[in-house]
């Protein structure tokens, strides 16, 4: 949806022009429409430290306690909070070859590198996001127990809270980011556009801007798997980018015409003419740190996935503008 | 996701000298981009032994960008060719990391859609040994899925990617030997 304010100019001005721009208040909009089907926002993706085909380096992580199908990384002494020195093993994953492979811990069978788990209903057939992570395929059913005669089959043991935690991972749907960016004016052909050397600042919306939950429970042994949002990067389609710690600001005029963002901000230094439509593809993404915690019925366990991104484009053009003040 | 600037209440005029500057690709030798399905197969320059350093390097940059559009390619072809395909290609340990990462996507049903563009900015021979340091472009490239030819993954425009090459000596053909993705910054 679009709202746009309806400017007026001297004739003599007008006369001159090829278009208007009008700059308005966010907090006038609209929500935005979600992406659209096709939108490869909904595309994940890969980190530019492994291979976004997953056939030329090994898949490999730093998950020491993967070390069985469908089980989540138990984290050492049970599912405390995280010390800073932990930092180190909240990690994106990789699946480069890396420098010391070995140090690496490969992924088990049966488990590969890939995006999933983002946006949209669990279960949809398409999913509504992208994020990046790790899944496993179901164990493989046991088809030649033998059952002595006249036993009764033992039940299926329960699941491990490690088990349904990776259940859970798997059905998480994180938030995608919904790209917001300041100047975003209109061209005369009805791109959006922002300005070549003016502070463009970067943001998304807040509400997104939340923890994701995503609990499973079988009997008495459960687990839940959080993801919290980390940080955000923006890419700026022409090479560039900012890291932002929050989902950065929304620009409101009190900041002042030139202001640059406090947390999040990119300023193009060149027009996008030339590019694919003479616009640029910028992508919001947001970092997202996932942890789970669960219980076996007698005591808790937890422990940390790799973290995880996710992601949506915006399409506009950087204009190189004249700007002629109107009374 | 049009907010007109937020607030910044100002009356801007595009003006009909409106100047757009081309946005240029900063660094690097001249891009080559490279399809993994319609790129016709060119040969790959021979590199006899008393070949020039300077056509040495040739051979390898061209053995290294042409590598990305064949191996691409390979998944779309019957299993049984895999090997012998990739042989031409790659040597251990980059042909059984790549041709188990093949089998690994057909297992689960993906396969790599798109094409990657090369911004080589190093190329070192030493005797029967090349590292090649390239920049590549995967915007455009990822994991499809292969039978709705969805896309699942996608690129970002800058991969650092360091090459081992290697001369391999039963053919004299420059091949990958590894592929290293140390990540970061080009």
């Amino acid at each position: 949806m679009r709202t746009r304010k309806a400017l007026s100019y001297p004739a003599c001005v007008l006369a001159a022009v090829i278009g208007t721009v009008g700059l308005a208040d966010t907090s006038s909009e609209a929500a935005p429409s979600p992406p659209g089907p096709t939108d490869d926002g909904q595309v994940v993706v890969v980190p530019n430290n492994t291979d976004q085909f997953g056939q030329y380096a090994p898949p490999s992580i730093d998950m020491r306690a993967l070390d069985q199908r469908g089980q989540a990384p138990v984290r050492p002494g049970g599912p405390g909070k995280k010390s800073a020195g932990d930092g180190g093993q909240d990690r994106q994953a990789a699946a480069g070859s890396g420098n010391s492979p070995d140090s690496q811990g490969r992924l088990p069978p049966g488990c590969f590198v890939g995006g999933f788990g983002a946006g949209g209903a669990p279960g949809a057939g398409r999913p509504g996001g992208s994020a990046f992570g790790i899944r496993c395929l179901p164990p493989l059913p046991a088809n030649n127990v033998p059952v002595p005669p006249g036993d009764a089959p033992a039940p299926p043991p329960l699941p491990t809270p490690a088990q349904l935690a990776a259940q859970a991972f798997e059905q998480l749907r994180l938030p995608l980011p919904v790209p917001r960016h300041s100047p975003d004016v209109r061209l005369p052909d009805g791109r959006d556009a922002t300005i070549v050397g003016e502070n463009t600042w970067v943001w998304t919306d807040r509400e997104v801007w939340q923890p994701a939950v995503r609990r499973v429970q079988v009997g008495p042994v459960w687990a839940e798997v959080t993801a919290t949002p980390a940080g955000m990067t923006f890419d700026s389609g022409t090479g560039g980018s900012a890291s932002c710690a929050g989902p950065g600001t929304p620009y409101d005029r009190s900041f002042g015409l030139h202001a640059a963002s406090p947390d999040c901000g990119f300023v193009y230094t060149r027009s996008s003419v030339g590019q694919p439509g003479d616009q640029v593809r910028a992508q919001w993404a947001i970092q997202w740190s996932v942890s789970w915690v669960g219980s076996d019925g007698t005591a808790d366990v937890g422990g940390d996935f790799p973290q995880m991104q996710s992601r949506a484009g915006a399409s506009f053009a950087v204009a190189e503008v004249q700007a002629l003040r109107a009374r | 996701m049009n907010n007109f600037g937020a607030g910044r209440q100002r009356h801007v005029v595009l003006a009909a000298a409106v100047a757009m500057l081309v946005a240029g690709c900063s660094g690097g030798a001249a891009p080559a981009t490279t399809s993994s399905s319609n790129m016709p197969a060119p040969s790959q320059p021979p590199s006899a032994p008393t070949s020039s350093e300077p056509d040495q390097r040739q051979a390898v940059e061209a053995a290294y960008t042409q590598f990305w559009p064949r191996s691409l390619a390979i998944p779309s072809t019957p299993e049984a060719t895999w090997q012998a395909a990739m042989a031409k290609l790659a040597v251990d340990p980059q042909l059984s990391t790549t041709l188990a990462g093949m089998h690994r996507n057909k297992q689960v049903g993906v396969k790599p859609y798109g094409d990657v563009t090369t911004h080589i900015s190093s190329v070192e021979v030493h005797g029967g040994k090349a590292t090649v340091i390239d920049c590549q472009d995967g915007s455009r490239s990822g994991q499809a899925d292969a039978a709705t030819g969805d896309r699942k993954t996608v690129g970002t425009p800058q991969i650092p990617i360091h090459a081992r090459m290697s001369r391999d000596a039963s053919d004299g053909q420059w091949k990958v030997a590894e592929l290293a993705y140390p990540g970061g910054p080009c």
